[in-house]
C-alpha cells in the first residue's frame, strides 16, 4: 500500500494564513467596526442558541468532509501525474451510434 | 450556550475554512494563467501540460472555495443582523460590487476555461484563465475593502443611530486596504508556490516525470520568493502602521502589558498570564522592538494597560484586552513560518541553479516532508 | 420613479435572472434521478449545465448583496428571520456545488452514487425552500416593531407556503426538462419531453391552487387586483403555450416560456409585495416598506451607477458563453461504464 505523503511545506502556508487572520480579527476586539460598534451590539437578537448550534455543527461538519475529500482528490490527481491517459480527460464528445438523432442536429 | 460565543465561533470557523482555499485558489489562478501564457508565447507543450495539470488541482480548490464562500455573504444577515442594520449603507456596497464584478467574471469564465480547451483559439482560451485570475483577485479586493472599513472606518457619518456612507472613494482608497490587500495577495502567491513546490518535490523524490516536475518546481520557487519577500515587506509596513491606528492590537501581538522600555525589546517567546494580565516570563532581544517599530534604536511602545485606560476614557469603562496569548503566538508562528519558507525557497533556488537538486534529497524531503499519519 | 422603487425593481430583476438561469440548473439536477437510466446519461445531463451552473448561482449572491446594499433592514430581517431554512438552503447549495466537481472523480461506484444523490438533493431542496420562503414572506411573518422576525416552524410551513414551494420546484423541474429537450440528443431528450408533457397537467393544478391560496392568504387581490389577475393570466397562458410547444417539439419556444413563467411568478410576488419588503403578520403597522428599510440616497445613487455600468457586460458575456456552448450534448461511450 503506497503511503502518499503530504508535505509539511504544503501545509505551512495554511497555518500562516490562519494565524494572520486570527491576529487581525481577534485584535479588533471588542469592536466589529473599530471604535464605533461593538461585537455585542452586532449579534442577531432573534436567532436562538439552538439554531446557531445547529448551523455551526452542520457547516463545520460539511466543511471538514469537503476538505478531506478535496485532499484525497488532489492526491489522486497528483498521483496520476500530468501524462495520465489524456484521451479520457479531454472533452471528447463521441457520438453514440445508437442514439436516435446522432446524425441530425 | 451563549449566542454571542456561538455566533463568533461559527463566523471564525467558517471564515478560517473559507480562507484555507481562497489563497490557494487566487494563487493557483495566477500561476496557471502564467503557465498558459508561457505556453502561448513559447509554444512548448510542457507549459500546456503544466497549465492543465496544476489547473486540475486549481479547479478542485476553486469549487471548494466557492461553496465555502456562499455562506459568508449570508452570514452577516443571518447571525449579525444588528451589524447589518448599522453598517449596511456602507458595508453592503463592496459586497454587492464583489458579486456584480468579481463573482460573475470568475464563475462564468472558469466554466468557459474548463470546457473550452479545444473549442477556442489559443489566445481566446488564454484570456479566460486570466479573467478568472483577475476575477478572484478583484473578489479578494472588495471583500478586503469591506473588512478594511471595519478595521479603519472612514467616509461615513452617524445618522439616526446608523452609519451612513458619504464618501464612496474611501472604501477603495482606505490606507488599511492598500496594505491588507497586497499582503493577502502575495500570501496567496506564496501558498500556491508552496503547494506546487511540495508536490513537485515529492515526485522528484520518486523520480517520476522529472522533467515536468523540475520545471514546475523552478516555477514555484519564483512564486515562493516573490510572494514570500513581498508578503513580509508589506506585513512589516502593516504592523508599523498598527502602532498608530490600532495600538491595542499591536500591544497584544507583542504581549506588552506594561509600557515598554526605551529602547524597546521584542519578546521572541514569552509566558503569558492572561488572567492576571501580565507576562510570567519572556525571552527578549533589546532594541529589536524599537528597530522594527520606529526604524530607530530608540522609542517606546505603549502597553495594553495604558491603551486600555485611553480606551476607557474615549469609549467608556470596560475591558478592551483582546486574546493576547493567541495573538502573540499567531504572530510569531506567522513570521517565523514565512521566514522558514523563504529560506527553503532560497536554498531551492541555489540548488536548482547548481543543478544539485536531485543530489540533495534532504532538501526534497524538507519541501515534501512525508507525514506518515496521512496514508492512503 | 425614485431610487428606492428602482432598486426594488432591480432586485426583482436579479431574482428573475436567478430563477430563469439557476432554475433550469435545479431542474436538470432533479432530472438526473428522474429520466436517466445509466451513468452515461446522467453525465450527459450534467454536461449540459457544466459550464454554466457556477455563473448562474452568482445571480443569487448578487441579489443578496443588492438587498444588503440597498435595503439593509430588509436584508437583516429576512436573513436572520429565515435562519434555519437558509441554513438548509446553503447546505444544499454547497453539496450541489461540489457534487458537480467530485462525482466523476470517485473511484468506487458507491462514491459516485453519493455525489449523484448530493447533486439531486442539492437541486431539489433550494427551489422548494426558496418557494416556501417567498410565499410565506408575502403572506406575512411575525415581525415586531423593531423589524425583528421571531418565526417558528408553523410560521414557515403552512398550506400556502408548501404549495408555493412545490410550485416553484415543479416550475424549475419543467424548465430543466425543457432545457434538456433543447440541448441534448438521444434517449434523454425523448424522456424529458415526455415527462414535461405529463407534468404540465400537474402544473395547472398547482397554479390553480396557488392562485386560490394567494387570494385567501394575501392581500394581493385587494391591493392591485388588475395587475395581479393580469400576471396570473399571463402565467396560465404561458404555461398553456409551453405545454403545446412541448408536444409539438418546439423546444426553444417551450424553454423560453417555462423560463418566462418562472419570471412571471417572481414578478407576481414582487408586484403584490410593493411597496413593502416584508409583511408583518402581527400588525400591519410593522410592515417594512422600501422607504423605511433602504440605504441613504447617496448609497442608492452610487449603486445605481455601478449596476448600470457593470450589468450590461455581465449579460453580454453570459449570453456569449451560452452561445459558444450551444451545440447539443450527446451521450459519450465510456469504456468504464
Amino acid at each position: 500500500m503506497v503511503s502518499l505523503c503530504y508535505g509539511i511545506t504544503i501545509a505551512v502556508p495554511f497555518v500562516l494564513n490562519t494565524a494572520g487572520w486570527l491576529i487581525t480579527e481577534l485584535g479588533r476586539y471588542p469592536w466589529t467596526v473599530y471604535g464605533v460598534f461593538t461585537i455585542e451590539q452586532s449579534v442577531s437578537p432573534n436567532v436562538t442558541p439552538g439554531g446557531v448550534l445547529f448551523s455551526l455543527i452542520s457547516f463545520v461538519s460539511i466543511f471538514v468532509i469537503l476538505a478531506a475529500v478535496l485532499i484525497v482528490l488532489i492526491k489522486r490527481e497528483w498521483h496520476k501525474g500530468p501524462y495520465f491517459s489524456k484521451s479520457i480527460d479531454e472533452q471528447a464528445v463521441l457520438i453514440d451510434p445508437y442514439g436516435k438523432e446522432a446524425l441530425n442536429k | 450556550m451563549d449566542i454571542l460565543v456561538l455566533s463568533r465561533l461559527q463566523f471564525a470557523l467558517t471564515t478560517v475554512f473559507h480562507f484555507f482555499f481562497v489563497p490557494l485558489s487566487v494563487g493557483l489562478a495566477i500561476a496557471v494563467a502564467i503557465m498558459q501564457t508561457l505556453y502561448y508565447v513559447k509554444k512548448q507543450e510542457i507549459y500546456k501540460d503544466m497549465a492543465r495539470f496544476w489547473g486540475k488541482i486549481f479547479v478542485l480548490s476553486f469549487v471548494v472555495g466557492v461553496v465555502t464562500g456562499i455562506i459568508q455573504e449570508f452570514q452577516f444577515g443571518m447571525n449579525w443582523s444588528e451589524y447589518s442594520r448599522f453598517v449596511g449603507d456602507i458595508f453592503g456596497v463592496p459586497l454587492a460590487i464583489e458579486a456584480l464584478l468579481a463573482f460573475f467574471i470568475e464563475s462564468t469564465f472558469i466554466g468557459l476555461w474548463i470546457f473550452g480547451w479545444n473549442k477556442f483559439r489559443k489566445g481566446v482560451h488564454l484570456s479566460f484563465i486570466w479573467l478568472v485570475a483577475i476575477g478572484s483577485t478583484l473578489s479578494a479586493f472588495w471583500i478586503l475593502a469591506a473588512n478594511s472599513f471595519m478595521q479603519q472606518p472612514g467616509g461615513y457619518v452617524i445618522e439616526n443611530g446608523r452609519a451612513i456612507l458619504n464618501n464612496f472613494s474611501y472604501l477603495f482608497t482606505n490606507p488599511y486596504l492598500w496594505l491588507q490587500f497586497p499582503h493577502m495577495w502575495f500570501g496567496a502567491l506564496l501558498t500556491a508556490g508552496c503547494l506546487i513546490a511540495g508536490l513537485s518535490a515529492l515526485k522528484l523524490l520518486q523520480n517520476k516525470d522529472t522533467a515536468f516536475f523540475k520545471k514546475s518546481f523552478n516555477f514555484s520557487l519564483v512564486l515562493i520568493l516573490v510572494g514570500g519577500i513581498l508578503v513580509s515587506g508589506v506585513g512589516h509596513t502593516q504592523t508599523q502602521r498598527l502602532l498608530n491606528i490600532q495600538p491595542m492590537k499591536f500591544a497584544a501581538m507583542e504581549a506588552l502589558y506594561e509600557n515598554s522600555e526605551d529602547p524597546a525589546s521584542l519578546a521572541i517567546i514569552a509566558g503569558i498570564d492572561e488572567a492576571n494580565q501580565k507576562r510570567s516570563w519572556d525571552l527578549s532581544l533589546r532594541y529589536l522592538l524599537s528597530l522594527l517599530s520606529f526604524n530607530s534604536t530608540s522609542g517606546a511602545v505603549d502597553g495594553m494597560h495604558t491603551v486600555n485606560q485611553q480606551f476607557e476614557q474615549e469609549y467608556g469603562p470596560g475591558d478592551y484586552y483582546p486574546p493576547v496569548t493567541t495573538m502573540f503566538w499567531s504572530f510569531r508562528i506567522m513570521t517565523a513560518g514565512a521566514a522558514a519558507l523563504l529560506l527553503l525557497g532560497a536554498i531551492g533556488a541555489f540548488l536548482s541553479r547548481k543543478k544539485l537538486l536531485e543530489k540533495n534529497r534532504w532538501y526534497l524531503y524538507a519541501m515534501g516532508l512525508p507525514s506518515r499519519f496521512l496514508s492512503f | 420613479m425614485n431610487l428606492q422603487e428602482l432598486w426594488f425593481v432591480l432586485i426583482a430583476v436579479l431574482f428573475i435572472g436567478f430563477f430563469f438561469l439557476e432554475g433550469f440548473d435545479f431542474g436538470v439536477g432533479m432530472a438526473t434521478r428522474l429520466i436517466t437510466k445509466s451513468r452515461a446519461e446522467r453525465d450527459q445531463l450534467v454536461r449540459t449545465i457544466g459550464p454554466f451552473w457556477d455563473g448562474n448561482e452568482v445571480w443569487l449572491l448578487t441579489a443578496g448583496g443588492a438587498i444588503f446594499a440597498a435595503f439593509p433592514h430588509w436584508y437583516a430581517t429576512l436573513f436572520s428571520g429565515y435562519y434555519i431554512p437558509l441554513v438548509i438552503v446553503l447546505l444544499a447549495l454547497i453539496i450541489r456545488g461540489v457534487s458537480f466537481e467530485f462525482r466523476n472523480k470517485m473511484i468506487t461506484e458507491k462514491g459516485r452514487n453519493v455525489w449523484d444523490w448530493g447533486l439531486f438533493i442539492g437541486s431539489l431542496l433550494p427551489p422548494f425552500l426558496l418557494g416556501v420562503l417567498f410565499t410565506s414572506m408575502v403572506k406575512g411573518m411575525p415581525i415586531d416593531a423593531n423589524m425583528n422576525m421571531y418565526a417558528g416552524f408553523l410560521d414557515y410551513i403552512s398550506l400556502y407556503s408548501i404549495v408555493g414551494g412545490v410550485a416553484v420546484t415543479l416550475l424549475c423541474l419543467l424548465h430543466g426538462l425543457n432545457f434538456i429537450s433543447l440541448r441534448t440528443l438521444g434517449d434523454v431528450r425523448e424522456r424529458a419531453t415526455a415527462l414535461s408533457k405529463k407534468l404540465y397537467l400537474l402544473l395547472y393544478a398547482g397554479l390553480a391552487a396557488f392562485a386560490l391560496l394567494t387570494f385567501l392568504y394575501t392581500d394581493f387581490f385587494k391591493v392591485r387586483p388588475v395587475v395581479i389577475v393580469a400576471i396570473l393570466a399571463l402565467i396560465v397562458i404561458a404555461s398553456i403555450i409551453a405545454h403545446y410547444s412541448v408536444s409539438r417539439k418546439k423546444e426553444a419556444v417551450s424553454f423560453a416560456l417555462s423560463g418566462l413563467t418562472l419570471c412571471l411568478v417572481v414578478v407576481l410576488l414582487f408586484s403584490g409585495l410593493f411597496p413593502r419588503v416584508m409583511v408583518s403578520s402581527l400588525d400591519p403597522a410593522y410592515n417594512m416598506t422600501i422607504y423605511a428599510s433602504s440605504s441613504s440616497q447617496y448609497t442608492l445613487g452610487l449603486m445605481t451607477k455601478v449596476a448600470v455600468i457593470i450589468l450590461p457586460f455581465v449579460l453580454a458575456y453570459q449570453i456569449w458563453s451560452y452561445y459558444v456552448f450551444r451545440q447539443r450534448v450527446t451521450r459519450t461511450i465510456d469504456a468504464a461504464e
